[in-house]
């Protein structure tokens, strides 16, 4: 259905979205995943047409969204960031601004409009300003209007945001079932969101894609750490030391309950030293009040943390390196690295500065500048 | 184009600006009538046209304020570029939406002419008069289309209005900054330098490039220079010309001799058509920017 190939967003030297390619199949619910500033909504309003890229081609439905928008936008319904929403008009105005816009006939238009104010909920405020709306019912009318003319595509960006609880429940339900007819794709940072409604996730950070795939396919393959728990008596020390020797232990915590002692074990990949740790304990006359161990499956979030982890990793290796030039060339006390100028630096900082902590603040500032940049847009 | 007009026709509409606006302009039209026509018995209809224009026409930037500059600041702007719709239409709709509302308060003055015939004894000249109706008209979708513009150059509307108000000002009260401005070919050399350098400007703000703006500058200025030590008659009047362009509440004023004068039309018209086109532009540079 949409078809990113090596697409580019440069904010004059700020590079937003960097080289990045995907796909979107059709018939899926797709979360769109990313820290703040990560270039979620530069990709979404380039893939909706209102933000053109800097390089690369992005096809919807076969239709350049640039040299055929007219036919690519057909087939997209968006609620950006925040909803756009004529504030002086009721619902009904509103969306019969947009169904007229998106070229309904007037046949057409009000069974339309019919049907999306009764499957966003909002039928009982059709002729209320939405200017008086709640935030709740103005991002319903958001929705509303991004559905309305049957789109093949759906494309939300934070749809939840300040919602409570309860509308956040609502509005997931009610993409669940958006997703059953059509393909949605869902910005979020949100990370149960994600992956309570979602069943294929797209991750970015940093303005790269740094993972693209099946939800249950992503967490299948980061299997977390084996960790072996079990209770024994006697002192942490003297445990430690026995346990150490062992082939495959890697981490040892120690928690005491009354007199018996906990200890969890993490193993290294591919280890299986429980039999050993057994042995080991009884060797030294120690008894072993009980003993699991298991594979615990990462959580979307320990992978999200990982993945957007290296991104910045790289973030900072490129930062140190560009300050390490810096100062080379300056030759000067480096406090005005930071994007956000020298007054983000403590004094301890000018005290003492060395090029590796200037990298680090200034890979630290990094995504608040970039936040900066998506807001000034 | 049509979803776009019924929105904004509706919205000015049934906002306080649009009636505001209709009953501004209404009131300079009647206050002129009653002046011109009644009080003084003057029986002719474009001079009260004529002295109209200027002090109705101010009212413009309370119309266009808000077309574009609220858009963008409400984020609004998003669904316009997100739906199946041309930025070309867009900028249309609101163009016609506008022009529409403005063609209310010119239409009740089509019946003012009528009136004060009734009452003339030297009747009135209803072809002049209504030729002046039609140039005011074009004259007012000239000075929205320039608004309009100057409305897609910021996302306040209180700055918006201001540097359109600044702008109507300017293209009225040119005539005064001729008088103070000496006269001779350096002047317009200056002038022509001047102007060399704003092209210079606008041309950074475009390129980010100081290289090719520098030479855009250098081979303009130059280039004026070797023009003025070659043949500096060529300089003589040019700044009157050059000022006189902007002038648009000038070729109205044609109408009072009692002249047809279709020249004066196609003026507004082509001013309308240039505008509207600066703004589809100024519009589409948002979204590479």
């Amino acid at each position: 259905m949409i078809e990113v190939k090596n697409v580019s967003k440069n904010y004059g030297p700020v590079s937003a979205v960097k080289d990045i390619s995907f796909t979107v199949e059709k018939g899926h619910i797709y979360g769109f995943l990313g820290p703040n500033g990560a270039g979620k909504s530069t990709t979404m309003n380039m893939i909706t047409g209102c933000l053109a890229a800097t390089s690369g081609e992005i096809t919807v439905a076969g239709h350049d969204i640039y040299s055929e928008a007219m036919e690519a936008k057909r087939h997209i319904g968006y609620l950006p960031e925040q909803p756009p929403l004529y504030t002086d008009m009721t619902p009904f105005e509103y969306l019969s601004f947009v169904g007229r816009a998106k070229g309904l006939s007037k046949g057409e238009l009000y069974d339309q409009i019919e049907s999306v104010m009764e499957k966003t909920g909002i039928t009982d405020v059709a002729d209320r300003l939405i200017r008086n709306l709640s935030k709740g019912y103005k991002q319903r009318v958001g929705i509303a209007q991004a559905i309305l003319g049957n789109p093949d595509i759906i494309i939300l960006d934070e749809p939840t945001v300040g919602l409570d609880p309860i509308q956040i429940v609502e509005i997931r339900q009610l993409i669940q079932e958006l997703g059953q007819k059509h393909t949605v794709i869902l910005s979020s940072h949100i990370l149960q969101e994600i992956s309570a409604v979602c069943d294929w996730v797209i991750m970015i950070s940093k303005g790269k894609i740094v993972a693209s795939d099946a939800i249950d396919n992503l967490l299948s393959g980061t299997e977390g750490n084996t960790s072996i728990h079990l209770e024994t008596e006697g002192n942490a020390d003297t445990i430690r030391k026995i346990l150490q020797k062992i082939k495959g232990v890697e981490k040892l915590s120690f928690a005491e309950k009354g007199s018996r002692l906990s200890v969890t074990v993490s193993v290294g990949q591919d280890a299986h030293p429980g039999d050993d740790i057994f042995m080991a304990l009884r060797h030294e006359n120690l008894p072993v009040h009980s003993m699991t161990d298991g594979v615990s499956q990462n959580t979307l979030e320990d992978l999200f943390i990982q993945l957007a982890g290296e991104s910045l990793d790289a973030g900072a290796a490129y930062a140190a390196e560009k300050a390490a030039k810096k100062e080379k060339k300056s030759n000067k006390e480096p406090t005005g690295t930071s994007p956000l100028g020298p007054a983000y630096y403590t004094d301890s900082d000018k005290a003492d500065p060395s090029s590796e902590d200037t990298a680090e603040e200034s890979d630290t500032y990094e995504p608040l500048f970039e936040d900066k940049e998506e807001n000034d847009k | 184009m049509s979803a776009v007009f019924r929105k904004e026709f509706r919205s000015g509409m049934c906002g306080m600006t649009g009636m505001i606006f209709i009953a501004y302009v209404l009131l300079f039209l009647g206050l002129n009538t009653v002046y011109v026509n009644y009080r003084y018995g003057v029986g002719s209809f474009e001079i009260v046209i004529v002295s109209a224009a200027f002090l109705s026409l101010l009212a413009v930037p309370l119309l266009t304020m808000r077309s574009f500059s609220e858009e963008r600041h409400n984020k609004t702007d998003q669904l316009l570029y997100s739906l199946p719709i041309g930025t070309g239409k867009i900028v249309l709709g609101k163009f016609f939406a506008m022009a529409a509302i403005f063609a209310i308060p010119t239409l009740v003055a089509c019946i003012y002419p009528l009136i004060a015939s009734l009452y003339s004894s030297g009747g009135i000249n209803l072809a002049i008069g209504y030729g002046a109706i039609l140039a005011y008209y074009l004259l007012g979708c000239a000075v929205i289309a320039i608004c309009m513009f100057l409305s897609t150059l910021t996302e306040s509307q209180v700055i918006a209005a201001i540097i359109s108000i600044g702008a109507i000002l300017l293209m009225y009260f040119t005539n005064i900054i001729l008088s103070v401005l000496p006269s001779g070919a350096w002047v317009s050399l200056a002038a022509v330098i001047i102007l060399a350098l704003v092209v210079a400007g606008i041309c950074f703000a475009a390129t980010k490039s100081a290289v090719i703006s520098g030479i855009c500058a250098a081979v303009l200025v130059v280039g004026a220079v070797i023009v003025y030590i070659m043949n500096a008659s060529l300089f003589e009047g040019l700044i009157e010309t050059i000022i006189g362009s902007v002038e648009i509440f000038k070729p109205i004023e044609s109408f009072t001799l009692g002249t047809f004068d279709i020249a004066c039309l196609f003026r507004y018209l082509s001013i309308c058509v240039l505008f509207i086109f600066f703004t589809v532009q100024s519009f589409e540079k948002r979204r590479w920017n």
